[in-house]
């Protein structure tokens, strides 16, 4: 990380000292809200890929969020929180270049009035509450940066009308390995056969990192999940697909497995078009079919697909 | 390679450039442009409403410039001679604020940033969190309209502070600063060279698109279509576009159906 934007307000905040100790050689730019820099105008997402900054800083407002509809893993009363926004892997197919004029990592350092938020949400029901890590960011990627994971776990390991997805294609999984496994934490990886990985998620870990990842979450006794979410298209879908699922299968005691979801690839149409200019996000250029408000990118009916997997 | 451009102010912040890139004044009404190869040098004039009005039709003119760096003197708390990049760039008038998108640190070693304060006049009133010039704000304001922050940086070398005022300002000490900034700002068109593919693209697309529409005729709508439909095509095939045969069709529609049928025939596989 080359520079570090820190908003006034938490330039003073502990999580931030020790996130900017991470940096020493970073040039550091104290800034008013982290708005002026995210989101102000001209910006490039794709150039600013290649050499992101790191943005720390408060999230007022609205801290926690009901899920859109489908979003869900069966429960009833669904919600997700970001404590980041951006991610530092680079899939080509990602709605968060859509979604953003900025490549730049956001961390809010004020975990703190997180927790407080999911702590009153989580008493607004009496069935338990879901809660979704890693709808705006991967949920374990940067960790060893933030922390953010040891202070999650420790607030959910207290709260038992609460059930919390921390949605990844990280292999830091450390943290989570260092303590004992809680009944209500689902470590929900996304997966895709180890062509597409190469192709498309750029900078992820690789199909077979993953799978000893929630081997190894799975052996300590943490809840898995399993998300075949985008399911991309290809002529040698089948194969690819296949060929996968027998990995997946092969590695995993599937009969413990906590959920499993799957989603064909789909994107905002808004997004959809905006993103076609990059030239380097060959997925996205593919015959599509658009319906009022999402994109798909499709060579055969979605339905064959699906009945596949 | 598309042209990268350095803008400057006064002729004393130019010579430097225009000696170490071998620069050659280009005759053109009523604005100082020197070019050599992909190297351009504009010379704008004191003050943020030159440097905003240039900067703009130099752009508008010459759409394929891919980079500027705005490079000049400034005053500032820091030894003189010392060369710092902009971080932050304000118009103390307007109180609107820029951020550059800065390059890797490692193209920049030893160059600290800042914020770049624009002001409408000369100031001695230095301060410590920013340093002072006249054109910078003009310079974004008007650059961000063609490019993104990424591609516009800003280099200015200390020549006032409050040990050396701005009574003490000469063209000869004006050019003795300016030499500092040589190394830092050759190195970051450099960087912005290396950096063509994706405009290459570009410009091959819109030189397609418009031989293209030259021939059959697109509604503005059409040619947005059109131009998608070429990027997808260059980006999904290895294959040459036959402009010869799409001239020869009768309709905007005509085209992009063509265009269509090709790129659902392409192959889709990973392997």
């Amino acid at each position: 990380m080359d520079t570090v934007y820190i908003e006034k307000e938490v330039a003073s905040h502990g999580k931030t000292t020790q996130i900017c100790a991470r940096y020493p050689k970073a040039r550091q730019v104290l800034i008013d809200r982290y708005s002026d820099v995210f989101n102000s105008r001209a910006q490039n997402f794709r150039e600013q890929k290649k050499n992101p900054c790191l943005i720390l800083a408060n999230k007022s407002g609205n801290r926690v969020h009901e899920t859109p509809a489908g979003y869900h893993i069966g429960g009833q009363h669904n919600y997700y929180f970001s404590h980041m926004l951006n991610c530092v892997y680079d899939c080509r197919y990602c709605f968060l270049q859509g979604m953003y004029q900025s490549a730049n990592y956001v961390v809010f350092v004020n975990t703190d009035d997180f927790f407080q938020d999911i702590k009153l949400t989580v008493k607004k029901h009496t069935d338990p509450s879901w809660f979704f890590s890693g709808y705006d960011c991967d949920s374990l990627a940067l960790d060893p940066i933030t922390h953010f994971v040891d202070d999650c776990v420790e607030l959910f390991s207290k709260l038992d009308n609460a059930r919390l997805e921390l949605r990844t294609k990280s292999t830091q999984i450390r943290p989570l390995l260092k303590r004992v496994a809680q009944p209500n934490i689902v470590v929900a990886y996304s997966l895709s056969p180890q062509a597409i990985v190469a192709t498309e998620e750029h900078g992820t870990p690789s199909l077979a990192k993953r799978i000893e990842a929630l081997k190894a979450l799975q052996t300590q006794g943490w809840n898995i999940g399993l998300r075949f979410d985008p399911l991309l298209y290809a002529d040698n879908f089948e194969h690819l697909y296949g060929e996968m699922f027998e990995q997946v299968f092969a590695a995993l005691d599937m009969r413990r497995v906590h959920s499993v979801s799957l989603g064909v690839f789909r994107l905002p149409k808004g997004f959809h078009k905006q993103l076609v200019r990059f030239p380097m996000l060959d997925c996205l250029r593919r015959p599509c079919n658009c319906t009022t408000a999402w994109s798909a990118t499709l060579s055969r009916p979605r339905n064959i697909c699906v009945n596949f997997v | 390679m598309n042209p990268v451009c350095i803008i400057t102010a006064l002729p004393a912040e130019s010579r430097v450039f225009i000696d170490a890139l071998r620069l050659r004044h280009v005759q053109d009404c009523g604005w100082r442009l020197y070019a050599r190869d992909h190297y351009r040098l504009l010379q704008t004039g004191l003050g943020k409403l030159k440097a905003a009005a240039a900067t703009s039709t130099l752009l508008h003119a010459q759409p394929d410039i891919s980079a500027i760096v705005n490079v000049g003197v400034a005053g500032g708390t820091h030894p003189t001679g010392t060369c710092l990049q902009a971080h932050k760039i304000t118009d103390e008038g307007t109180a609107t604020s820029w951020y550059p998108h800065l390059p890797p640190r490692r193209l920049t070693q030893g160059l600290r940033s800042t914020e770049v304060l624009t002001l409408d006049r000369m100031s001695e009133q230095y301060r410590t969190d920013a340093v002072f010039d006249m054109e910078a704000a003009g310079v974004m304001s008007a650059a961000t309209v063609y490019l993104s922050t990424d591609a516009i940086q800003c280099v200015k070398v200390i020549s006032d502070n409050p040990d050396s005022p701005v009574q003490a300002f000469s063209k000869r000490v004006a050019i003795a600063h300016m030499q500092h900034t040589v190394p830092h700002v050759l190195e970051m068109l450099r960087w912005y060279e290396q950096m063509e593919d994706s405009s290459i693209r570009q410009s091959e697309i819109r030189s397609l698109s418009s031989q293209i529409t030259l021939e059959v005729r697109h509604t503005i709508s059409e040619g947005h279509q059109l131009t998608r439909l070429l990027h997808r095509y260059r980006s999904l095939t290895d294959t040459v576009l036959d402009v010869q045969q799409l001239q020869t069709l009768n309709s905007a529609t005509a085209v992009r159906q063509y265009l269509e049928t090709q790129l659902s025939d392409v192959p889709l596989t990973y392997e």
